[in-house]
């Protein structure tokens, strides 16, 4: 099937070797990190003293006011400290260590769902929920969850088996080994949302993972919609104008406003496993690869687990070790220490070689033209650097759309004068939320 | 925890670039202009090598002298000072005197390029604001034409049209071949249309300029030629003349397609090339000067920023969904 293409959009698919091999199980680590936030603003309060001792599983962290999901921690051991940790996407962030007894002694806190289709929808979502998986919208809880908004019903659920469009994803991997486990998820979403339809996302070009869904007979519980994939296709935004052909309003709109729910083929086995086997979210599956890693793997790793963990089940580095960024090339996030966990949102650990870094400075703007060529929003990422450059954030705002951006790092990308188009976007913005605070507190 | 802990490079995503960047755009246009030069080498000798040259290495030593003198980062390694230089050169005649070239190479990278802030700030070509200076300071100077090695007529075709008129003209008898191969008067690098031809297509295939300038220039150009001359045989010259004589397949490939100061995107970009085009059309034909190319491309380069306002539709704006 053809995806729509507005106007940019990139195909990269030789850009990277990506690992397409079958998904590792990563022994538990020696210590783990677990955030106690993961949005700002939002925290969860801490259930557990430094000192005690907790099993695997156990819920360590909740939000009294529910905006949150539940912490689990993901092996057995002692907590060690509750004190804040610095993140590169979130700066301090007050986290739970815990070091483990290498035991794993699980003990299991929710109720196991054998038999789903016959349970009451409230009580599925509620143990998905308890179990800190992501995959039910605020919008659509239940009354007694939120406090007087209306329930917005869903009418398309869609699961996304491509991430952002990069060359291959971890999702392929899922769905070309979970395949079974995904029709049943499917039918979990069915009996939780009734939803008009569920469509399954796969790249055209991925024949094992559409084998493997219609092998499975997911094509009886979902639409697989087989896509002719560029970046970044995969962000909602651009599968919503694909799927139904309109476009959410920008800035501000939200896709669940018109019934829509977009989700990962992760998110999903997560939600079922959850549902059926009564575990919490304790464990994510996250690709390792890159020039700067000796050979690299699909894993499947604890929540909070270092990243230097994963980088020796990989075989190490190979030579310098130049970045590393969870999160694709394009729009992933340098990180600095090697002690960093993995979290909830973690799908990619990419390693760059030293020899790959680009440490050229960046130059004025040339008005080549290419950022707009590529934009996949239909921006003019070079006057929205231009402007951003020099401290017209209103101007940006008003004139050029700066609240659109997608943050896909194609526009920095192409650049011939390396200019941080991205970087200039976000300092944008970050500049005028800070003036909207502070006029609104003055 | 055995690891080692490296010192890691933090920066803002993306991680990755694409190849190109602004030097390879600059080393692929010198590249393009290897035929071009080759061809005046060959048509006008040794003259035609000292004005290149000398064109050449002044915009670069204006161009670092500049950046020194303003505090800036030194980067004449990019070379586009070394392509403007080198452009100015070979629009120049062949026996130019020394000090006009260094004059000219030192007006375009200064009051072209450098008062403005640099390479991407200039809001007009910087060659052709170096050429326009030279022109109107020193019109006999830049307009003393030789003929080339192996052609007779030592003007270029357009001046014997405009000064001389029709009949005179006639007698000449220009020969389309000879004119396309570039034996004819003009500015060194610009004759041999064969040459720039080859340059152009390497650059539009590399996806260095796009084709909307060129085409646009050289169609509407065409397209406004032959409507006078079917109008008026007697009075017009044949539109194919119009494209193998004077700088416009020069202007078209290397002077137009200027990223600074030409438009941003595909429309525009064509839009901005039809201008140039008619624009040079009305100047040689009703203008004082025989080959208004240079003048043209200065024009629409001021209407450029007025064209960037032709602009994408944002993604999700003024369209609510129903």
């Amino acid at each position: 099937m053809k995806s729509v293409k507005l106007y940019g959009g990139l195909e990269l698919k030789t850009e990277l070797p990506f690992p397409d091999l079958p998904i590792e199980e990563m022994p538990a680590p020696e210590q783990i990190i677990l955030p106690l936030s993961d949005r700002p603003g939002i925290f969860c309060r801490p259930l557990v003293e430094r000192g005690e001792t907790v099993f695997k599983g156990e819920k360590i962290a909740e939000d009294p006011t529910r905006k949150m999901l539940p912490v689990h921690s993901s092996v057995s051991g002692q907590v060690t400290d509750i004190k804040p940790y610095r993140y590169a996407e979130g700066g301090n962030t007050l986290s739970i260590f815990i070091e483990s007894d290498g035991q794993d002694n699980y003990r299991p806190e929710l109720e196991p769902i054998e038999d789903f289709a016959n349970a009451e929808p409230v009580a599925l979502i509620k143990a998905i929920r308890e179990a800190g998986v992501k995959i039910i919208p605020f919008e659509t809880l239940p009354e007694a969850e939120r406090k007087g908004t209306k329930v917005t019903p869903v009418k398309h659920f869609v699961i996304n088996g491509i991430g952002r469009g990069f060359a291959g994803t971890i999702s392929r991997r899922l769905v070309v080994e979970k395949a079974p486990e995904l029709v049943e998820a499917a039918r979990l979403i069915q009996h939780i949302f009734h939803p008009h339809k569920i469509y399954l996302i796969l790249n055209q070009e991925h024949e094992d993972a559409i084998e493997a869904a219609k092998g499975a007979g997911l094509d009886s519980e979902v639409e697989i919609l087989a896509l002719d994939v560029f970046y970044p296709l995969g962000h909602p935004h651009l599968l919503f104008k694909t799927l139904f052909n309109k476009e959410i309003p920008c800035p501000g709109g939200k896709a669940i406003d018109y019934g829509v729910v977009f989700s990962n083929v992760d998110t999903a086995i997560h939600a079922l496993e959850a549902v059926k086997t009564g575990t919490p979210l304790i464990e994510r599956y996250v690709t390792v690869f890159g020039g700067g890693i000796t050979s690299p793997k699909n894993l499947k790793v604890r929540l909070g687990t270092p990243l230097n963990g994963l980088i020796e089940v990989c075989g190490g580095f190979q030579g310098n070790p130049g970045r590393l960024v969870l999160g694709n090339p394009l729009d992933g996030m340098a990180q600095f220490a090697l002690d960093r966990p993995v979290l909830k949102d973690t799908r990619w650990l990419w390693v760059q070689p030293e020899e790959e870094v680009v440490k050229e400075s960046y130059r004025a703007c040339i008005n080549c033209g290419d950022c707009i060529e590529v934009c996949p929003v239909g921006l003019m990422p070079n006057f929205l650097s231009k402007f951003c450059e020099f401290g017209k954030f209103e101007e940006a705002a008003k004139q050029y759309d700066l609240f659109t951006c997608i943050d896909c790092g194609l526009c920095a990308y192409v650049c011939p004068a390396r200019r941080p188009i991205v970087h200039l976007i976000n300092y944008g913005r970050r500049e005028l939320s800070l003036k909207e605070t502070e006029n609104g507190n003055a | 925890m055995e690891t080692p802990n490296y010192p890691f490079y933090v920066s803002f995503p993306p991680h990755v670039f694409v190849r190109k960047s602004i030097s390879t755009i600059m080393y692929n246009h010198l590249l393009a202009l290897v035929p071009a030069v080759a061809a005046a080498l060959y048509y006008f000798r040794i003259g035609a090598l000292k004005v290149m040259l000398l064109a050449m290495v002044s915009a670069m030593v204006f161009e670092a002298l500049m950046q020194k003198f303003l505090k800036r980062d030194i980067t004449i390694s990019d070379g586009s000072a070394a392509l403007s230089g080198l452009l100015l050169g070979m629009l120049l005649p062949p026996n130019c005197p020394w000090w006009v070239v260094v004059i000219g190479a030192g007006s375009a990278i200064i009051i072209g390029k450098q008062i403005y802030g640099g390479l991407g700030n200039n809001p007009f070509n910087t060659t052709l604001i170096g050429w326009v200076i030279l022109r109107l300071s020193w019109p006999d100077r830049i307009a003393s034409w030789v003929e080339p090695f192996g052609g007779e007529i030592p003007d270029p075709p357009l001046n014997v049209f405009k000064f001389d008129g029709l009949e005179s003209f006639l007698d000449y008898d220009f020969q389309y071949l000879k004119l396309f191969l570039g034996s004819q008067a003009g500015g060194i690098g610009t004759i041999c249309i064969l040459a720039l031809l080859a340059g152009g297509l390497y650059l539009i295939i590399r996806r260095i300029i796009s084709w909307h300038i060129p085409v646009g220039l050289l169609g509407s150009l065409f397209v406004f030629a032959s409507i006078l001359w079917l109008v008026n045989e007697e009075a017009y010259l044949p539109p194919l003349f119009h494209l193998l004589s004077g700088t416009a397949v020069f202007g078209a490939f290397f002077l137009a397609t200027d990223p600074v100061t030409s438009p941003l995107r595909p429309l525009p970009k064509l839009i901005y090339g039809i201008m140039c085009g008619i624009l040079i059309m009305i100047i040689r034909t009703w203008g004082k000067y025989p080959d208004g190319t240079a003048f043209a491309i200065l024009l629409c380069n001021a209407a450029a920023p007025l064209l960037n306002k032709i602009r994408p539709k944002p993604y999700g704006k003024e369209e609510p969904v129903a």
